[in-house]
């Protein structure tokens, strides 16, 4: 037998040093591995997959480059904030077609959420096993790991909801107000981040004057709640303001002809949206989403958890109430799925094909933080908890399991431009001309194209766009639609012009037809941004 | 002997007397071109390629001196056949093949090899009758209440079905059992040697034993390090003499290592290395179709990215929500549905728990081990199979559960009503099984083969209880003696109300007992 004596004292001083550093280190390694995994997808191709990440990146683009930059062009589609932050990192090329530019943030969410994941649990009771737990099954998941690889605009979500859930937990322990404007500043950023965000706005309203109401009576309801209001709905309140000075309503983003809505509208006439008023199928359909970015054993796992800490009587009953704001993405999804205002393809149940599966990685902080609980309380149960984790997390890790990486790469949400882009590349890149284009339809054709924002004439660039689909032999050298379809607004506008007739098709393909103007009348065309800055 | 041996030693005698009525066969050393024809394999007891592939082998060491196999045993064996260098070779780990080499000599002299053959995985179902009796009694459960459990796991459960044909589940089930004996009875430096061994050797019987076997495998390896908190210092000890427990591996490897490069052309080789080609079909000139032949014809799914995607290729996550259903839910597989005695067992870990703390965790880790391995693999239906073959050691284990409930609620009128029907159920279900066939497609199949058929497939164990009605008993006494008295239907409810009436009579002697311990 061999003994070796340590001296207690080191022990004491590691434990000491996390303590301590306890914050940094878990920073430091969680953005070692974020890292990596950036440039794991970078080197293999996958961290573009997603045709909205290429759309995000060029909407961030077009605030600083292009015929017609401003902040204008962040237009209504999506919730503004992802592509705000982009700025300061777009302009570079390098970012910009990389995706670093989009998935920085992403990256440090990855980073803030573990962070939070951590705190959180301490706030619970947690000791640092199950702190750490916790935050490796929350990392230790490939969907996430993707995800914060790209230029999706989820982990932003997963971190700024999370972060919104802690200051509202702490809120319930300390009721300090300092903790309720916190919760307020990450809600309303979850607000701006995606819709999710504003679900959470409403359940916390509703958590936070329940808690009112137990603890202070029904008259300072109202008092604590426009105060938590006045920031949290100050995002919302902007957004509505927004869309009412870019585009004249303020509900231009619920309705307009980018909206959500106006594409489910067309999915509900082709029958492609069976969720709508379907609450069963919508319960089946997200739990499948859930399951599938979580490897089921995990989120099974949590749900036990959730119930052993609801009924877990040392923690108190408001702090417990708190917990369940963690569940809002559970609510949200289901909710917008029996309302018709969102739709997830899984494959097997809505036919062959994956759409928007990755919404289900909304719950992975819940079932970490969850996990992290069960693991501290049944210490006993420990060897088998931890063991049968990292008997899954292997065997997702050993077969590569990421249903977010199929819902980007053989689902409805990829397209594969690159012969398209690869045309306008080889032939456009060095020529004079301009490109017109919808970048409603074909923004993943603008980005892997490889030209500066500045060649393209589409909606967001003003009179350049109402001109060229108005005379477009005076204008674009080469037009990039979609014949014979009026959805693509190129098409629309163009077709019936006199000028058309001077176009020759010179490349078809399965997502847009490229045409170029004969060169016999090409001495009117305009290739320099003649108009100047434009308003 | 006393009383009190002389009743397990009747109840242990029972249980064999019923499994010799229940084990499937046919009379007759066939030669290898009978073996081909429906009387032995679509109808007989080589209905399924996993008997087949097994028995295969050990034919081919007995009658062939080789491990390789004639052209007739390659037809017979398919598709779970292989072809290396030349030869077809079985596909399986190879130890089953090995251990029934004693039961096809004894019973070639006797005129049924088969039956021989088949009777040695019987013996490994009274060995873990025995063994499940016993952890149960070291985990504080009473004599009855342990019998009663062990009763249970052999005919209520589809162990039973596997437990009178040619599978290795029973085999694995032993080893598993022996190896928490061992880890529980004794921490000496042998008991460590001998989990180690067995692991080994578990592998040996079935590849993925090596991932059951990790709970009680990281338990035995924590005795290699001891720690121990003195006055300003820890003390960690390293347990040399367990270390060396590791060896243990060595013979059970070795004998592993030849099998693989005689077989297959190397010790690491296996099927997915490029020595082994997965035989799909032969042709009339005996020449392998090999699955890679068949891969050519078909092109590559489109966008997949290779990185991202191979790896294990075997137990997949993706897998896991659609595994659980069918081990636990479904109407084909489930527990719930073949044997929800056992589902009442799970509430036994409790007890256990109670008893001993890291023993139940140990339990409890095994049998979550056997059931996310097993979710996870791509196949948790088993192919065509009765229940769910691949949670046989994981209904063992809820069987010491269930002694453990047994013995604390053995005066409760309700549990134990409630148990009487579940167990009733359960043993018309399993003895259905194993005196018909385990041949019960998957439901998902079950559409198509519908369209082949034009007539209705069941696939749950309705099918087995119609084949019963409509069919011949595959059990060997019925088909050689039993069928001039009466037809399978009858043969069913005699053996079937048999059992429960021994299950009936064991219930009542465990409420009228003190404590739940007859003894």
């Amino acid at each position: 037998m061999i003994q070796i004596a340590l001296s207690l004292t080191i022990f004491k001083k590691i434990q000491a040093f996390w303590v301590r550093h306890d914050l940094l280190l878990l920073s430091l390694t969680l953005a070692g591995v974020s890292v990596y995994y950036f440039w794991f997808y970078l080197q293999n191709g996958l961290g573009l997959s997603y045709n909205d990440a290429r759309s995000h990146l060029d909407i961030g683009r077009r605030v600083v480059e292009g015929l017609k930059p401003g902040l204008a062009q962040l237009g209504s589609v999506w919730l503004p904030l992802d592509h705000l932050l982009m700025v300061p990192l777009i302009w570079n090329d390098w970012a910009w077609h990389s995706g670093f530019a989009g998935a920085f943030w992403n990256m440090l969410s990855f980073v803030g959420t573990g962070l939070v994941i951590y705190k959180y649990l301490a706030k619970l009771g947690v000791g640092t096993l199950g702190q750490l737990t916790g935050v490796i099954v929350f990392a230790a998941n490939k969907n996430v790991l993707y995800l914060q690889s790209t230029a999706m605009t989820e982990p932003l979500l997963l971190f700024t909801m999370t972060a919104g859930c802690y200051y509202l937990l702490l809120w319930h322990e300390n009721d300090n107000v300092l903790s309720l404007i916190k919760a307020a500043f990450w809600i309303m950023l979850a607000t701006l981040t995606r819709y999710d965000g504003w679900f959470l706005l409403a359940y916390a309203t509703g958590l936070i004057a329940l808690q009112v109401w137990r603890t202070q009576g029904l008259k300072r309801i109202e008092g604590v709640s426009v105060l938590f209001l006045t920031l949290s709905g100050l995002g919302i309140l902007l957004w509505f303001g927004w869309n009412q000075l870019i585009f004249g309503d303020a509900l231009y983003f619920v309705f307009g002809p980018f909206s959500a809505h106006a594409q489910q509208l067309v999915m509900a006439e082709a029958g492609a949206l069976p969720t709508r008023s379907n609450i069963l199928l919508s319960l089946k359909v997200f739990l499948y989403a859930f399951f599938y970015n979580s490897y089921t054993y995990p989120a099974l796992l949590a749900a036990l958890a959730a119930i052993v800490l609801w009924w877990d009587k040392r923690i108190r009953g408001n702090i417990r109430i708190a917990t369940s704001a963690l569940l809002s993405p559970l609510f949200f999804n289901i909710l917008a799925l029996v309302l018709g205002f969102s739709v997830i393809f899984v494959q097997g149940i809505s036919g062959d094909t994956w759409f928007n599966v990755r919404y289900g990685v909304m719950l992975a902080p819940t079932i970490a933080i969850f996990i992290g609980y069960l693991v501290d309380r049944a210490k006993a149960f420990r060897p088998l908890l931890i063991g049968s984790l990292i008997f899954t997390l292997f065997f997702a890790f050993a077969s590569g399991d990421a249903v977010s990486i199929d819902d980007a790469r053989v689902g409805s949400s990829q397209k594969n431009v690159s012969e398209v882009s690869g045309y306008l590349n080889k032939h456009a890149k060095n020529e004079k001309g301009f490109v017109l284009i919808s970048a409603a339809s074909h923004d993943a054709i603008i980005f892997s194209s490889g030209l500066p924002m500045k060649r393209f004439i589409h909606e967001g660039t003003g009179l350049y766009w109402e001109n060229a689909l108005a005379i477009p032999d005076r204008w674009a050298r080469w037009i990039v639609m979609r014949t014979y379809d009026n959805n693509d607004l190129t098409w629309k506008g163009v077709s019936k012009t006199p000028g058309f007739q001077f176009y020759d098709k010179v490349a078809a393909y399965p997502f847009a037809d490229v045409y170029e103007l004969q060169a016999s009348h090409s001495a009117d065309l305009n290739t320099e941004p003649v108009l100047g800055k434009q308003k | 002997m006393t009383l009190h041996k002389l009743g397990i030693s009747i109840a242990i005698l029972a249980v064999a007397i019923v499994l010799l009525f229940s084990v499937r066969g046919l009379p007759g050393n066939p030669k290898t071109s009978e073996l081909l024809t429906p009387k032995w394999v679509q109808n007989g007891p080589f209905e399924l390629s996993p008997e087949r592939g097994r028995f295969a082998l050990t034919h081919a060491i007995m009658e062939e001196q080789s491990l390789f196999f004639p052209i007739d045993m390659a037809k017979f064996s398919l598709p779970d056949v292989g072809y290396s260098d030349g030869h077809y070779v079985s596909l399986f780990a190879p130890t089953l093949s090995f251990l029934t080499i004693p039961g096809y000599v004894i019973g070639k002299y006797f005129g049924s090899v088969q039956v021989g053959t088949f009777l040695n995985v019987t013996i490994f179902v009274l060995i873990n009758f025995i063994l499940i009796y016993i952890l149960s009694r070291k985990f504080g459960a009473g004599t009855l209440a342990s019998l009663i459990a062990s009763f249970v796991f052999v005919f209520a459960t589809p162990a039973f079905a596997y437990g009178v044909s040619l599978y290795q589940h029973h085999v694995t089930t032993t080893i598993i059992l022996l190896s928490i004996y061992l880890y529980i009875a004794s921490s000496t430096v042998f008991s460590t040697i001998s989990i180690f061994f067995l692991w080994a050797l578990a592998v040996t019987v079935d590849y993925p034993n090596a991932f059951i076997f990790l709970p009680i495998g990281i338990a035995a390896a924590t005795r290699l390090i001891a720690t121990k908190l003195e006055e300003k210092k820890i003390i960690i000890q390293i347990k040399i003499a367990h270390g060396l427990a590791l060896l243990g591996i060595i013979i059970p490897m070795i004998f592993f290592f030849w099998f693989n490069s005689v077989s297959y052309g190397g010790p690491l080789n296996m099927l997915g290395s490029s020595s082994v080609a997965a035989v799909r079909d032969i042709d009339t000139s005996g020449k392998p179709i090999t699955s890679s032949e068949e891969k050519n014809i078909v092109a590559p799914p489109p966008n997949v990215n290779t990185q991202e995607y191979e790896g294990i290729s075997y137990f997949k996550t993706r897998s896991l929500i659609n595994g659980l259903y069918i081990h636990l839910l479904s109407p084909d597989r489930g527990i719930i549905t073949f044997t929800p005695i056992l589902v009442v067992a799970v509430l036994g870990g409790y007890f256990v728990y109670k008893k001993n703390k890291s023993s139940a965790v140990l339990l409890s880790s095994i049998a979550l081990t056997n059931l996310l391995l097993y979710s996870l693999w791509g196949d948790p239906w088993g192919g065509w199979a009765f229940g769910s073959r691949y949670l046989i050691p994981g209904y063992a284990i809820l069987a010491i559960f269930l002694a453990s409930i047994l013995t604390k609620w053995h005066k409760n009128v309700l549990f134990l009503s409630l148990i009487l029907i579940l167990g009733t159920y359960s043993i018309f279900v399993n003895t259905a099984g194993a005196l018909s066939s385990s041949a019960n497609p998957p439901q998902v199949q079950v559409l198509e083969l519908e369209k082949l058929s034009s007539k209705q497939e069941r696939y749950s164990y309705d099918r087995n209880l119609y084949n019963l009605q409509v069919k011949k008993s595959t059990s060997f006494l019925y088909n050689t003696w039993a069928h001039r008295y009466m037809n399978s239907w009858q043969y069913f409810q005699i053996i079937s109300t048999t059992l429960v009436s021994m299950f009936t009579v064991g219930l009542i002697g465990l409420y009228v007992s003190r404590k739940g311990d007859s003894s």
